[in-house]
């Protein structure tokens, strides 16, 4: 049990790419956190740098109340669950969750009653005598798991540990995880590129992207006010429409390229007039609009049936929607809904749950 | 592909049975001349059935020898092949496994350069070293008395403070001689390196994580993962060893060191009177059990080591 404390580290590789710039994150004793962000973000350069796996090029990172910038990994008190298991192939189940109490020499007993009782929490006991390759993906995924909790550390540090299992697995090991984490209560660093898993797990999110922390908080924070497009689009799925605009001279109102006038929300009454903005609206805010003037003309392109909503593709007419999404917006509404493909409609947002972000620089105004 | 067409069975057939004869035959009239009297073998038709001088010839070749060349009874050529493919083979994978491990785990100068330096000496086997390896094994000074040799210094004496020594060590006749020189392997090391880089680096880094340094993560995880790759290398190399015929041909010249295989050149070498052939069979038959054996024995690691990819 201990907190995580990670101030101003920085990753630069000998041959001179800097993957990490400056990160500064507190980990309180027995949060759940989570990394989250693309791939080449960095997330997992820093999670190695806790487990020592990699050398901090700046900055320190602390594990309780010990700088852990020059120790092995083994003198760090962390356990880590790789990706792929990583696993000894060669050894049983038992012998895998006991070599690292072995190698730092505890006496037999001890090593068998915290194996027991590992297994016992994570449903292993019939497999103790089997060989990894005798079991299953999700399995192994809990020999894994086995192996971190035996040695009781400070904190666990795992590294994508889902993206090898199938979707249905994935999800009842997520829940499993997470139970596991709380009732351990164990300091917990989790990096993962599914923004799902992310959101369903965290206690605190840090959203990563090129090498700095884009935006720390709880999942409801980031959903609702993610501080740049790259958050907001990267949190929530389907992703956040994004749409050029400019502020109205009356600084009440923004006008989209098409003509279409949206209220602008009461936040963004400081914006000053004329100033190119870039507005965010999720899917779940854009609703049919009564009033045709203010409205924004929807061509819908494609309808998806998820059973309890429905997503509506399409093209704002004339709005160059940005993204990587093809240009297209997308809506969702709750409930079965059947619009012609094709069809116009009219749509309206939501005024309280617009986002503005700077269009130069992406952050929110 | 499944094709049924009759004439290209009975020709494929026809094509593995000549095949297994021009294996087999000469096999046979080996095992079959072995059981056969000297003079049986000098008339018109080669017996091609066993006679009845199997039990002779055996105890004979075993216990005393042919008499008129060397006199060495073939359990002792046979112990002296033993030791020399066994310290091969054992030596070549001992050195090979950690000179990989060396390459592949840890980072030092020229890490590179040595590895290529190992790799290019697959271009010098012994055949092609063999007279300046004879010379460093006539005297394992050889090397420094030429360097010295290159400063002006003559003579094979140093003299250090009053005590003199003489630069003169000789491996000639000795077991050492006949395997060191065969020990260093670049097909080894290289086949372990390529081994090792298929090792997920995870399993490395759990294995730090788990408190395991780099010896022990050699002997608890690498070693055992290694296991069946030893085994497929062990048989070939110790196969290398016991058909070494020019190396010990060359380097010794005392009876008793003898192999088996200059052993059985010896006995058909011989001067004024016809080679005893029945003997000659006999040991080489008794040449072959050994690694037939090891073959048999480690067929199935020896199989999985070449195929296996499961990690």
């Amino acid at each position: 049990m201990a907190e995580l404390r990670i101030s101003g580290v920085e990753k630069v590789y000998p041959n001179g790419f800097k993957a990490i710039h400056g990160i500064d994150l507190d980990v309180p004793d027995g949060e759940f956190i989570v990394l989250v962000g693309p791939s080449g973000c960095g997330k997992s350069t820093l999670l190695r740098m806790i487990a020592g796996l990699e050398t901090v090029s700046r900055g320190t990172i602390q594990i309780g109340d010990r700088v852990v910038n020059e120790l092995e990994p083994a003198d760090r008190d962390i356990a880590m669950v790789f990706q792929n298991y990583a696993l000894y192939p060669h050894m049983s189940v038992y012998q895998n969750m006991s070599y690292g109490l072995r190698n730092r020499g505890y006496p037999k007993d001890a090593i068998e009653e915290r194996v027991q009782k590992a297994a016992g929490i994570l449903q292993l006991d019939g497999l103790l005598d089997r060989r990894p390759r005798q079991l299953s993906g999700g399995q192994r995924q809990r020999v894994a798991m086995g192996r971190a909790i035996v040695r009781e550390p400070s904190a666990f540090l795992f590294d994508e540990p889902l993206s090898n299992l199938d979707a249905k697995l994935r999800v009842q090991m997520r829940v499993e995880i997470k139970q596991l984490q709380r009732r351990l209560g164990t300091t917990s660093v989790y990096v993962t590129h599914d923004q799902i898993e992310a959101m369903t797990m965290a206690d605190r999110l840090v959203v990563m992207n090129a090498g700095v922390a884009e935006q720390v908080g709880t999942p409801i924070e980031l959903y609702e006010r993610p501080s740049s497009v790259f958050v907001g689009g990267f949190i929530g799925s389907p992703s956040m429409n994004f749409m050029p605009a400019i502020v109205e001279p009356d600084g009440r109102h923004l006008r989209l390229s098409d003509e279409a006038r949206l209220a602008l929300p009461v936040e963004g009454r400081r914006v000053e007039p004329g100033r190119p903005v870039t507005v965010g609206v999720r899917p779940e805010h854009l609703t049919l609009s009564p009033d045709a003037d203010s409205a924004l003309a929807f061509r819908i392109v494609l309808i998806e049936h998820l059973g309890a909503d429905t997503l509506l593709y399409g093209s704002a007419s004339s709005v160059e929607a940005t993204g990587e999404d093809g240009g297209l917006l997308t809506v969702r509404w709750s409930g079965h809904h059947t619009p012609p493909a094709g069809e116009v409609i009219r749509l309206a947002a939501d005024p309280a749950h617009l986002h503005l972000f700077d269009a130069a620089t992406g952050r929110r105004i | 592909m499944v094709e049924n067409r009759p004439w290209l069975t009975v020709i494929s057939h026809l094509v593995l049975i000549v095949g297994i004869a021009i294996v087999v035959l000469p096999l046979w009239v080996a095992l079959v001349a072995s059981t056969h009297a000297g003079r049986d073998l000098l008339s018109a038709p080669i017996p091609m059935w066993f006679g009845s001088h199997g039990v002779d010839n055996y105890r004979q070749m075993l216990t005393s020898g042919m008499q008129h060349v060397s006199g060495q009874p073939l359990t002792l050529m046979l112990f002296n092949s033993l030791v020399m493919a066994l310290t091969i083979a054992i030596g070549k994978i001992a050195i090979s496994l950690t000179a990989a491990f060396a390459i592949c785990y840890f980072r030092f100068p020229l890490r590179m350069t040595c590895f290529w330096i190992i790799f290019i000496t697959l271009m010098l086997p012994v055949e092609v070293r063999i007279l300046p390896t004879y010379e460093v094994i006539a005297n394992v000074f050889t090397p420094l008395t030429r360097l010295l040799e290159l400063f002006g210094f003559e003579g094979d004496e140093i003299v250090i403070g009053g005590l003199s020594i003489r630069l003169d060590f000789s491996m000639l006749d000795s077991y050492t001689g006949l395997t060191l020189p065969l020990i260093a392997s670049a097909t080894a090391t290289f086949l372990f390196r390529q081994f090792f880089l298929t090792v997920p680096d995870e399993l490395t880094e759990a294995a730090r994580i788990d408190g395991a340094g780099p010896m022990k993560f050699f002997r608890d995880i690498l070693l055992p993962l290694s296991r069946t790759n030893i085994a497929a290398l062990f048989v070939i190399l110790f196969i290398y060893g016991w058909n070494q015929y020019l190396w010990p041909l060359l380097i010794t010249t005392d009876p008793s060191y003898v192999t088996v295989v200059m052993g059985i050149q010896r006995m058909v070498n011989v001067a004024d009177t016809e080679p005893q052939w029945n003997l000659v069979m006999t040991a080489a038959v008794l040449a072959m059990l050994p690694p037939v054996l090891v073959v048999i024995g480690m067929q199935r690691l020896f199989v999985k080591g070449l195929v296996e990819t499961e990690k």
